[in-house]
C-alpha cells in the first residue's frame, strides 16, 4: 500500500513536471513568436512611416515638376458623355 | 465458583508478592486486552492514513490545478499582457487611410565618457555624424566623465554610422517619438505631441490615442493637398494676413478638408511662430458681410414673401441711421428685381427685402438654421457666434447685409448647407460616422430656389469669376470692411466666397476667406470677394472636382449602359 502511494505520488509529481515544462517550452516558443511578430510590425510601421513621408503630395509634385512635368486632371479635361 | 467469577478472578492478580497489597495488576492470559488494543491502534492508524491521503490529494489536486490554470488557462492574458507593454499610440488617419500622425520606435544615443577607448577620434567621428552640433559642444561633452545624452531620436544613418565606431561609451536607448509625415498640412487638425505638450486633437483625444486605438478623420488627404497649395499661392498673391478653406460634404456635414494659414510644422513645435496655432476656420469670428445676403433670400422663400415678386429702387441708398446712409454706389442698375438684389450685391436692395419680408421674422430664421446654437465638432475647439446684444429694427437690417453679427467659417457653411442640401439639419462632422436620421429645418422649395439664386449669381453676378468650365457651380461672394479703432475701416477688408458644387445634385460645398488682401489678381483699385476668393474657389474647386465628384465618370458609365 505505501508503495503503491509513492508510485503514485511520483507519477502525479513527474506528470506535473513534464506537462509543466512542456507548457513552458510552448510559452517560450509563443513569446519568441510573438516578439518576432512585434518586431516585424515594427519595422512595417517604420517602412510605412517612411514611404508616407518619401510619397507625400508635396514631394511627388517637387518630383514631377523636376522630372516629369504631368499636370493634374482639372474638371475641363474630363467629357461627360450625356 | 462460577466460571465467570473464575475468569475475573485470574485476570486480577494482586500485585507483589504481598496478598494483603491493595495495589492489583491485570493478568491477560487470553490477550483479550491487548488485541482490543491492537485493534484500535489499527483502526487509528487508519484514520490517520485515510486523512494523510485526503491532505495529500488535496495538496496535489491543487497543485495540479494550479499548474493548469497557470500553464493553460491564463497563458493568452500573459502573452496579451507582454504585448501591451509594447508601448504604442494610435495612429490618426485620414478617410482613405492615409497616415497623418504615427508614433515610431527610434533610439537616443548617449555617451558614458568613462568608457570612451579613444577620445580624440570619437570626437572627429561624432563631428562628422553630428555637423548640427558645432565643436563648443563635443569640447563641453569629452571634458567630464559623465553619461550624457547626445541626441534624441536618432535616424537610422545615424546609428548605423554610430554602429560602425563601435566605441564602448557608444550606449543607445530605446525611445519613441510621434511624427507627422504631412508637416503642415494637418496641423490645425491634429495639433502637436512632444514630451511634455500637446494640442488640438492630440490634446483632446489623448486617452483614445493613449490606448492604441486608431482615430480616423473625414478629411482627404489629396484634397487637403490641392486647398492648401491653392490657397498659399492665393494667399501670397494677394498679400492677405490669413487665409482659410473648408470642404464639406452637405449631406452628411463629413469635412473633407480644413486649411488655415498660416499653420505650423508639429514635428518641430519649439518653432512654431505666434499665431499661427489658431486654427481660424473654428476658432475665428468674422462678419461676413454679402455671404450673408443669402439667408435673406431663403427667409423671403421660405415665407413665400411678397417681396419676391416686388421691384427694388436702390438709386437713393438708405438712411440705416441718423449718421450712416447705406449706398450701392458700383451698382449701376437702379431697379432691381428680387434676383437681381443677390446678384448684384445690392445692400440696399437687401434691407427692403428684408423690410417687405417682416424684420421681426428674421431671428426665428437664423435659429430655425441653427446660427445661434453652438457648434459640437469633438476634439476640435470651436467658438461661438457673436450674436447683436440687442437684436432690434436696426441691427436686423444690418444683418441682412452682413454686418452686426461675427460668425465663425464653420458655423456658416453649416448653416448655408442646410440652404442647399434640401432643407436638412446637419451637424458638421471631423470622423467618419453612419448618417443618422435628417431632420428637415426648412421646405424643400426654399432649397431649390436657393440653389437657382446661387447659380445665377456665378453665372451672371459678383461670382463671375467662380465659373469652371464643365461644372455646374453656384455660390455668393462677401466682401466686409474690418473694423479698425472702433470703426468700420475703408481699405482693410474680409473676402470670401462660399460655393457649391456640383449644382445637379448639390453635395460639395467650399468656403475660400482671405483677411485683409491687399492686392488682386486683376490689379484693380479695389479687393473684392470677386477678385479674390472667387478666382481661388475655381482654382481648388476644378483640381478637386475630378477627385469628388463621381458623377463625372457615373454620367459616362450611365449613358454606356442605356
Amino acid at each position: 500500500m505505501k508503495f503503491l502511494h509513492l508510485i503514485f505520488f511520483t507519477l502525479i509529481i513527474t506528470s506535473i513536471i513534464a506537462v509543466k515544462l512542456k507548457v513552458t517550452d510552448q510559452k517560450a516558443k509563443l513569446n519568441k513568436i510573438s516578439q518576432e511578430i512585434k518586431d516585424i510590425d515594427k519595422e512595417i510601421e517604420a517602412i510605412t512611416t517612411d514611404m508616407t513621408h518619401i510619397t507625400r503630395p508635396q514631394k511627388l509634385k517637387a518630383i514631377n515638376e523636376k522630372e516629369f512635368k504631368f499636370s493634374p486632371i482639372e474638371q475641363e479635361h474630363l467629357i461627360i458623355l450625356k | 465458583m462460577n466460571e465467570s467469577d473464575k475468569y475475573h478472578f485470574e485476570n486480577v492478580l494482586p500485585n507483589g508478592k504481598r496478598l494483603d497489597s491493595t495495589k492489583i495488576r491485570f493478568n491477560d492470559g487470553n490477550d483479550i486486552i491487548d488485541t482490543a488494543k491492537k485493534e484500535s491502534a489499527i483502526k487509528y492508524a487508519k484514520n490517520i492514513n485515510l486523512l494523510f491521503f485526503i491532505l495529500i490529494f488535496v495538496f496535489y489536486s491543487h497543485i495540479i490545478a494550479s499548474l493548469f490554470k497557470v500553464s493553460i488557462l491564463n497563458y493568452k492574458d500573459d502573452l496579451a499582457k507582454e504585448t501591451n507593454n509594447f508601448e504604442k499610440r494610435g495612429k490618426i488617419l485620414d478617410r482613405n487611410g492615409e497616415i497623418i500622425a504615427t508614433t515610431i520606435k527610434t533610439k537616443d544615443f548617449y555617451l558614458n565618457t568613462r568608457k570612451i577607448l579613444n577620445p580624440k577620434k570619437l570626437k572627429e567621428n561624432l563631428k562628422k555624424i553630428f555637423k548640427e552640433k558645432d565643436d563648443e559642444f563635443f569640447e563641453r561633452v569629452f571634458s567630464k566623465k559623465q553619461y550624457i545624452r547626445i541626441k534624441s531620436y536618432l535616424t537610422q544613418y545615424e546609428i548605423y554610422e554610430l554602429k560602425k565606431i563601435g566605441d564602448p561609451g557608444i550606449n543607445f536607448q530605446n525611445s519613441s517619438k510621434r511624427v507627422y509625415p504631412q508637416h503642415s498640412l494637418f496641423s490645425h487638425l491634429t495639433g502637436f505631441l512632444s514630451s511634455n505638450l500637446k494640442s488640438k486633437l492630440e490634446k483632446n483625444l489623448n486617452s483614445k490615442l493613449q490606448n492604441g486605438d486608431d482615430v480616423t478623420l473625414s478629411v482627404d488627404l489629396r484634397v487637403q493637398t490641392i486647398v492648401h497649395e491653392e490657397l498659399s499661392k492665393s494667399l501670397r498673391t494677394f498679400d492677405a494676413n490669413s487665409a482659410l478653406s473648408i470642404v464639406m460634404d452637405v449631406n452628411n456635414g463629413e469635412i473633407i478638408s480644413m486649411v488655415s494659414l498660416p499653420d505650423f510644422n508639429p514635428n518641430y513645435p519649439e518653432k512654431i511662430q505666434a499665431f499661427s496655432e489658431n486654427n481660424l476656420a473654428t476658432e475665428a469670428r468674422y462678419e461676413m458681410g454679402s455671404t450673408l445676403k443669402i439667408f435673406n433670400a431663403a427667409m423671403a422663400y421660405e415665407n413665400n414673401s411678397k417681396s419676391i415678386n416686388e421691384i427694388y429702387n436702390i438709386s437713393d441708398g438708405y438712411q440705416i441711421s441718423s449718421k450712416k446712409v447705406i449706398d450701392d454706389k458700383d451698382i449701376a442698375q437702379k431697379q432691381l428685381n428680387f434676383e437681381e438684389v443677390f446678384i448684384k450685391s445690392s445692400n440696399v436692395g437687401s434691407i427692403k427685402v428684408l423690410e417687405s419680408t417682416g424684420i421681426d421674422k428674421q431671428r426665428d430664421f437664423f435659429e430655425t438654421i441653427g446660427i445661434t446654437k453652438n457648434i459640437d465638432l469633438k476634439g476640435i475647439k470651436i467658438v461661438s457666434n457673436k450674436l447683436p446684444e440687442n437684436w432690434n429694427d436696426q441691427t436686423s437690417k444690418s444683418i441682412s447685409y452682413g454686418y452686426g453679427i461675427s460668425l465663425s467659417p464653420i458655423s456658416l457653411i453649416t448653416s448655408f448647407s442646410s440652404l442647399v442640401n434640401g432643407g436638412y439639419e446637419i451637424n458638421p462632422q471631423i470622423y467618419i460616422k453612419n448618417q443618422a436620421e435628417r431632420k428637415r429645418i426648412i421646405k424643400k422649395e426654399t432649397s431649390y430656389k436657393i440653389n437657382n439664386l446661387i447659380e445665377k449669381i456665378v453665372e451672371n453676378g459678383t461670382g463671375k469669376r467662380a465659373k469652371i468650365l464643365g461644372l455646374r457651380v453656384g455660390g455668393k461672394t462677401g466682401t466686409s470692411n474690418k473694423v479698425e479703432n472702433g470703426n468700420y475701416s475703408e481699405n482693410k477688408v474680409i473676402t470670401s466666397f462660399i460655393g457649391i458644387f456640383p449644382m445637379e445634385e448639390p453635395k460639395y460645398l467650399t468656403l475660400v476667406l482671405f483677411d485683409e488682401p491687399k492686392k488682386n489678381n486683376e490689379e484693380s483699385l479695389g479687393n473684392f470677394a470677386s477678385n479674390t476668393a472667387a478666382p481661388t474657389f475655381a482654382k481648388i474647386v476644378k483640381k478637386i472636382s475630378p477627385i469628388l465628384n463621381k458623377k463625372n465618370y457615373l454620367y459616362g458609365k450611365l449613358n454606356a449602359v442605356k
